[in-house]
């Protein structure tokens, strides 16, 4: 009993004292916190940029700096392991991939995205061997996004607002080569610029 | 276009390019088809 009440005295004597000393006045206040800052890779980075869910997203390769690339060439390094040995598009035909790579919000507010370009295109004009044509589609069709998608020429963009912190676009690929003289002598290397800004 | 199906000659359109389709294998319809069942995913 004696050494329980002598408890409760030294809790009242600490109470007190800290009323005391928060009745002073300061004139600074010296404070450190820790900031935390990390640059990651394209898929778990604030604006999330990745292969598709699906087996597809097995023709979206990377860069040595992790950033995200689609490589329908034989330098894709998924070739052997996702990838059945498949170097490139069929000629004559149209090749179409859906669930190639998707944009995810993954930030705190809401942006406005921009996809450029959609189209690519090479062709042979020396020898009139062959034409490639490739087109970035949006998935957007089917999914319940706001979004406003601009066609006016000469912006070749596709341009979606309202793209809300979770929300995600999936993108597919529609690509053609014509003739068959297309093999090798045609080819597209070229970047997609992808911009989003706040709202 | 606003908000519809994207066709071939939208993305000749907004790319400033012309595609030679005459192949017999090969014509917009096809990849018009193409377009709407990705775009429609």
């Amino acid at each position: 009993m004696e050494r329980r009440k002598f408890v409760l005295s030294a809790g009242a004597l600490a109470a007190s004292g800290g009323i005391a000393l928060g009745t002073g006045a300061f004139s600074t206040v010296e404070a450190e916190r820790d900031v935390g800052v990390a640059v990651s890779d394209d898929s778990s980075a604030y604006l999330g940029i990745e292969p598709g869910d699906g087996p597809n997203g097995n023709y979206v390769d990377t860069t040595d700096s992790d950033a995200l690339a689609i490589n329908l060439t034989g330098d894709n390094d998924n070739i052997g392991s996702g990838l059945a040995g498949g170097e490139g598009l069929n000629a004559n035909a149209v090749t179409g991939i859906a669930d190639l790579f998707k944009i995810q919000n993954q930030g705190t507010q809401e942006v406005q995205l921009e996809v450029a370009p959609l189209a690519f295109a090479d062709a042979d004009f020396a020898n009139f061997d062959g034409v490639l044509g490739v087109l970035l589609v949006p998935q957007i069709g089917g999914v319940a996004l706001d979004y406003d998608m601009s066609w006016t020429p000469p912006v070749n963009l596709i341009s979606l607002s309202e793209l809300s912190p979770g929300d995600e676009i999936d993108f597919s690929l529609a690509a053609f080569a014509i003739p068959e003289s297309a093999v090798d002598s045609v080819e597209i290397s070229d970047e997609i610029e992808i911009t989003a800004e706040e709202l | 276009m606003t908000n519809d199906t994207p066709t071939l000659g939208d993305y000749e359109a907004v790319a400033d390019v012309d595609f030679d389709l005459d192949s017999e294998e090969l014509d917009r319809d096809a990849i018009n088809a193409e377009l709407e069942r990705l775009f429609n995913s």
